[in-house]
């Protein structure tokens, strides 16, 4: 009896002397070996590709100086990391022999013979069922060891895919020069930065020095922080860009502490309509307030100095001292009683004070405006509107009513870019129209507490920014003939005008000269 | 212990069964496999289909194929409980004296064919449970065995509910297989003209005996199922509960109730007579998928939001199946 002949080793052909079990404990070890080795080159292909980005990120950081060791070091031991970690993930996840049996099944469409023959082969039991179910697994043509790897091929998987593109990412950052990247370029000393910041300086130490003469705490801290910033810009350490938005930055502290001064030496809580009584042209030849009140305390002050200051009614109005209060203050001197006096100059100076200290920041900022101009930024509107509110205050004294116009002008940033220089906010009608047509942002009052005139109580007030026909306010404000508006005041400060009604009339003037303006560009 | 000679025998003698039915039968492959299926596995088989499909000539010619006694109820709303099993009845003897007797009815039979069951009452159906589970009748305090084999037929027609009784859970379950009967195709229709309408219609040897049926029973449950096939199936099972974590989403979603222990039994047992069909002497995956269907589809209870959305249990089952993992372990 001859034995059937195999077909070139790949089957195990029935019949075979070898007992089926035998045959079978062998097909199934081959299918184990060839899962061991699938499931290896897989753990191996995860351990490369874990060791290449591994060792990318170590050379980077070393390369970066964030990592304080060797590559001859790192890259090795991380190799040796990933390779046991890969180790101890195949030994857990060993394969089954059952699973690569019912994997085989699957495969080969073996209608589960194999698993089914080797779980009774595997229980150990030595009978003839199990010797039977071998045997009908052996019949099926069982895969022998050369076709174990069909069931099992050896495979790269998508680790192992994505190798090659981390080991062009550890071989680039091993290679490139990472210094372009890292170390900054140097920066181009700009020539424009340092000679505003030169004039900065020099004008923040002018500024600092009246201050300190004036006793301005406001404008003081304003000068310092002027010089501060002018170093910087003069040492180049700023970039353009950088001293831009740090000229912003002061630009709106100036602003704000502006605002401030304004705040604590307005005595008519009118909104924007206040600025006129602080920042108001003193009349010539007026008293100093402060002089008068030196003089009172040193006990030199005489009857007729005192009597002068009837003469500046627009000192009066700003400090919201009525014309029936000074004299019954001055006939309560002659009498020898100093009080009431002294709190009427004491008042009267710290407006004046205020006074001062806006006008000091009010030129700060144009300082910061021209420096900004300069360096090719566009000024804040606020900024270049005070400004030419600021140079009106201390200019002539038609440039009184620019300090109105400034604060209104302030809320529409074309008008003040159009004003460009100071004390010239109002001088091109067709940048102005220009503004005019900007759309402006309606901003709400503040609720105030208006002091009023001397005995009568506290007035409450709410006074909104919303003025009538909002979007052209503000420009026609800037239009409003400064004339009027010292006449304006010179009156409301000579009668007797509740400080909260005040507001109303002016508004009413206001609209006078709006509507009789339109009224000579319709015909 | 199961020999391959055995199942080459049985192999032989299946086929043979197989040829003699479809000389009448046309198509309905997966409807004599199923019937013989629950024939050789021991249990009881509820064809259903619209009427005209060949339910009843199906098992008729399962009959004629057999060396089996058949009868046939034809269920009827006012057949009684006495009218299948039988009742007691005043006899005469020689004497002169009268004494009760035991006349059995049609349920002692091989092959019983219960035709449209849903049309009698729940209490006729119910006569019915214990002859289907038990194999025997109680009359009176007198049990009365059934002959092995024994088998019961039935069917019911999905439409015309009018006037039905549909059956309860506990019935449904005796069933081990629920088979649907599908329409057949133009091909198939043109071979029921030739066939039915011809001057000699096909003739049925019959090729099986009761005795031979019965080793072919016991030789069916010798087949060996491997660990992880019965986890497999028993997966499957537990997957058609929705409580089950690892149930589908339509299970989960539209399942009421799930398959029974007896499911679980019906699937096995069929499962091994389709790998002695193949000539295989272990249960594979393919057995088991091929099977749960008509084990499961009349075990699985849907709730309401499944019956309003018309979702059929096949989908439940169609997705358990696929969805089950063929791994070692459960």
């Amino acid at each position: 009896m001859s034995t059937p002949a195999r077909a070139r080793g790949d089957w195990i052909a029935p019949g075979q002397a070898r007992p089926a079990r035998e045959q079978l404990a062998q097909v199934v070890a081959a299918l184990a070996r060839s899962k061991w080795r699938q499931h290896g080159a897989d753990c191996a292909c995860t351990a490369l590709f874990a060791w290449l980005i591994c060792a990318s990120v170590a050379m980077l950081a070393m390369r970066l100086g964030l990592l304080a060791a060797s590559p001859a070091i790192v890259l090795p031991g991380l190799l040796a990391a990933c390779l046991l970690a890969a180790a101890a993930a195949a030994l857990a996840r060993r394969p089954d022999a059952l699973q690569v049996a019912i994997t085989a099944d699957l495969a080969l469409n073996l209608k589960q013979r194999l698993s089914t023959a080797w779980e009774f082969h595997d229980r150990g039991a030595d009978d003839a069922l199990a010797e039977l179910l071998a045997a009908q697994a052996v019949r099926a043509r069982l895969p022998a060891r050369s076709r174990a790897l069909l069931v099992f091929p050896l495979r790269v998987n998508v680790f192992g895919m994505l190798a090659p593109v981390a080991a062009i990412a550890l071989l680039l950052v091993s290679v490139v020069d990472l210094r372009q990247v890292t170390e900054p370029a140097p920066t181009m000393v700009d020539e424009s930065v340092v000679s505003e910041g030169v004039r900065l300086r020099e004008y923040g130490q002018r500024m600092e020095g009246r201050a300190r003469r004036e006793e301005l705490p406001r404008s003081t801290g304003a000068a310092q922080q002027l010089q501060r910033l002018g170093a910087r810009m003069q040492s180049a350490s700023l970039s353009r860009g950088e001293a831009l938005s740090h000229l912003r930055d002061l630009d709106q502290e100036l602003d704000a502490a502006r605002r401030a001064a304004l705040g604590e030496g307005a005595h008519t809580p009118i909104g924007p309509l206040q600025i006129n009584t602080v920042d108001g042209s003193p009349t010539p030849g007026a008293p100093d307030p402060r002089a008068l009140l030196q003089r009172l305390l040193d006990g030199q002050l005489g009857q007729g100095e005192a009597r002068a200051l009837g003469s500046d009614p627009g000192a009066l109005a700003r400090s919201g001292v009525s014309r029936d209060a000074l004299d019954e203050a001055l006939d309560s001197f002659s009498q020898g009683d100093q009080s009431r006096l002294r709190d009427i100059l004491e008042q009267m100076a710290r407006s004046e004070q205020a006074r001062e200290e806006a006008r000091e920041l009010g030129a700060a900022r144009e300082q910061v405006s021209r420096a900004r101009q300069s360096l090719g930024g566009a000024p804040g509107a606020e900024a270049a509107a005070d400004a030419a509110s600021s140079a009106g205050a201390r200019g002539a004294g038609e440039d009184a009513g620019d300090g109105l116009d400034g604060e209104h002008g302030g809320d529409d940033g074309a008008a003040a870019a159009a004003g460009g220089a100071p004390g010239n906010a109002r001088g091109d009608s067709s940048r102005l129209q220009a503004a005019r047509r900007a759309p402006r942002e309606v901003d709400t009052g503040a609720v105030l507490q208006a002091r009023g005139q001397p005995g009568e109580g506290g007035v409450f007030q709410s006074h909104a920014r919303v003025l009538p026909r909002a979007g052209t306010i503000g420009s026609d404000t800037v239009a409003m003939d400064a004339r009027f508006a010292p006449q304006l005041e010179a009156v409301l400060s000579k009668e007797h005008v509740p400080a909260h009604h005040k507001a109303f009339i002016r508004r009413y003037f206001l609209t006078l000269s709006e509507s009789g303006r339109s009224q000579e560009r319709e015909p | 212990m199961i020999d391959e000679q055995q199942v080459a025998h049985a192999g032989e003698q299946l086929a043979a069964l197989r040829e003699q039915m479809r000389r009448r039968i046309v198509g309905h492959h997966d409807l004599v496999d199923g019937i013989l299926a629950g024939l050789l596995a021991g249990g009881h088989v509820l064809l259903e289909g619209v009427p005209g499909l060949g339910k009843t000539l199906l098992v008729r010619t399962l009959g004629d194929a057999l060396h089996l006694r058949f009868a046939r109820i034809q269920f009827t709303p006012d057949l009684m409980p006495a009218d299948i099993i039988g009742t007691q009845v005043v006899m005469h003897d020689d004497d002169g004296r009268r004494h009760f007797q035991f006349q059995p009815g049609p349920v002692f039979t091989q092959l019983l064919l219960a035709d449209e069951i849903n049309r009698a009452t729940p209490k006729t159906q119910s006569a019915l449970l214990e002859a289907m589970e038990e194999k025997t009748v109680t009359v009176g305090h007198t049990g009365h065995a059934l002959e092995e084999p024994f088998m019961v037929l039935a069917t019911q027609n999905p439409i015309e509910m009018e006037g039905t009784y549909p059956l309860p859970e506990a019935q449904l379950d005796r069933f081990l297989l629920k088979l649907d009967a599908r329409y057949p195709d133009a091909d198939e229709l043109s071979a029921i003209v030739d066939r039915m309408t011809g001057a000699a219609p096909p003739q049925v040897t019959p090729v099986l005996d009761a005795g031979e049926l019965l080793k072919m029973r016991a030789l069916v449950r010798e087949v060996v199922i491997a660990g992880h096939v019965k986890d497999f199936a028993i997966r499957i099972v537990l997957a058609t509960h929705a409580a089950n974590p690892a149930a589908p989403s339509l299970t989960r979603r539209f399942a009421r109730h799930g398959a029974s222990p007896r499911g679980l039994l019906g699937i096995v047992l069929a499962a091994k007579v389709m790998a002695l069909f193949a000539g295989r002497i272990n249960v594979s995956f393919e057995d088991i998928k091929a099977v749960t269907a008509a084990a499961l589809r009349h075990r699985i209870l849907l709730n309401f939001e499944g019956e309003a959305e018309g979702v059929r249990a096949e989908d439940l089952i169609e997705q358990i199946v696929r969805e089950t993992p063929v791994t070692a372990g459960r």
